[in-house]
């Protein structure tokens, strides 16, 4: 299962996580083609250049 | 994550007129009347003035910003002038820190536009709302007929040009309610769109969006939802950035467009006048929404100093939602209260949630579920309330 330990708010919601892992709640697919972008994306905002780089997908705007 | 002061964004109107007469538009249908006084085209004085502009604040803001021609339908300009500012741009702003695109209807492109966009690094979007039917709802010309064949002989000539790959950034979709989401995301992917975005129609709380029964009903997140769904299930999807945006911030991330999460957007707008005014969606509210005090214009003005502004300060904390509704909010994370222009009143001005709340609550719900059940509930930044989704 990716974590993504670093965004983790387990606090909020931790005794829920529980009880779905005992449930059987099936693990993230690190193949799916749209999450493993995003996921990807999402660490990578944590680098210091991530204000840089967001400037390069904001291409289609308005009507 | 942008700080206060900084441009993110800077929308030339090249053109003030468009070629289409759609019957949502917020520039030519809505309250504000300022489009009647600008000059048709941006002049030769106005686009050597914003050049300047532009090119000065690049070198003085060390984070790059885009440029994106718009309109009305930016294309109008002409040849010409579109390469003289173009070319111009490009001599000092690199692609990799000044990324360039264009917002079109599409059906002014010809392959010598095509040719000067390869050149010059500019990419473009098309605004097209799904197959005929779709389509045609809303996007007519002035004779009120279809512009559906029109658009889609500029998306061919775009989808058939040698650097295809960089020029089509992507369609630009707005969303009819009553449409089939499954109808429409299969006719954007069989069109060959690189990237999609889905638009809410706009309105408020004076005056409701079509296809929006009331403020309560929720059309609008029950059609993104489904869109969601088909985008989950596709094993070769392309990225629909409104999904995208909201996926990434259950997850903690950050968003690209203004108007969902909290970061705040530096937005800037230059008419074909070189007045420089706040982002232009907030003329939807009432004439003259979005005009800065100050009697600020390319001709006169550096964006230097617009940004370095309190009226700059101000109009950018507006992404922050005044309604106690809102800040009270488990969502507020993700849609951030939504657009300014959704939460407007005559009564409260922006002091309300969006007339779409309720359609954002249906939209963020259904994702938190989807992603909880693919095994992504550790990293929910909320988690979901199911009962609360579509």
């Amino acid at each position: 299962m990716d974590h993504l330990p670093e965004q983790h708010s387990s606090e909020s919601h931790g005794a829920s996580t529980r009880e779905r892992e005992h449930a059987g709640t099936p693990d993230y697919d690190p193949t799916h083609p749209v999450l493993s972008r995003l996921l990807e994306e999402v660490r990578n905002e944590k680098r210091v250049d991530a204000a840089y780089d967001r400037v390069h997908h904001r291409h289609n705007r308005g009507r | 994550m942008v700080v206060e002061g900084q441009l993110d964004t800077v929308l030339l109107k090249t053109a003030s007129r468009c070629n289409f007469d759609c019957s949502y538009c917020y520039v030519y249908q809505g309250p504000d009347t300022a489009w009647r006084f600008q000059p048709k085209r941006m002049p030769p004085v106005v686009l050597a003035a914003v050049s300047k502009r532009l090119i000065e604040h690049a070198d003085r803001q060390r984070v790059g910003y885009a440029v994106i021609l718009h309109g009305g339908e930016p294309l109008l300009l002409g040849f010409a002038g579109l390469a003289e500012l173009l070319r111009g741009l490009r001599v000092h702003m690199s692609p990799e820190r000044h990324p360039i695109s264009i917002q079109t209807n599409g059906t002014l492109l010809t392959r010598d536009l095509l040719d000067l966009f390869a050149e010059t690094r500019t990419s473009v979007s098309v605004s097209i709302d799904g197959p005929a039917e779709v389509n045609d709802l809303a996007r007519l010309n002035h004779r009120q007929e279809s512009t559906y064949e029109a658009t889609m002989r500029g998306i061919n000539l775009l989808d058939s040009h040698d650097e295809r790959d960089f020029l089509f950034a992507g369609t630009l979709s707005v969303i009819q309610p009553a449409s089939d989401p499954e109808i429409v995301y299969g006719f954007l992917k069989d069109l060959g769109s690189p990237s999609m975005d889905f638009l809410f129609q706009d309105g408020n709380h004076d005056r409701l969006p079509p296809g929006k029964r009331r403020f309560e009903s929720t059309e609008y997140g029950q059609w993104l939802s489904g869109v969601l769904d088909l985008y989950l299930a596709d094993p070769a999807p392309v990225p629909i950035r409104v999904c995208d945006d909201i996926i990434k911030l259950c997850l903690g991330g950050e968003s690209i467009k203004e108007g969902r999460g909290v970061n705040p957007y530096g937005i800037l707008v230059v008419e074909a006048d070189g007045e420089i005014r706040k982002n232009d969606t907030l003329r939807a509210s009432f004439d003259g929404a979005d005009r800065f005090g100050s009697p600020w214009n390319v001709m006169n003005t550096p964006l230097s100093t617009v940004l370095a502004s309190q009226e700059y300060i101000t109009y950018t904390s507006m992404q922050v939602p005044e309604s106690d509704v809102c800040r009270d909010c488990d969502l507020l994370a993700v849609c951030g209260g939504g657009m300014p222009l959704y939460r407007f009143s005559t009564d409260r001005g922006y002091d309300n949630p969006s007339v779409y709340c309720h359609d954002h609550e249906v939209m963020i719900q259904h994702t938190l579920s989807r992603l909880d059940a693919m095994g992504l509930c550790d990293a929910l930044v909320v988690p979901p309330s199911p009962a609360r989704a579509s």
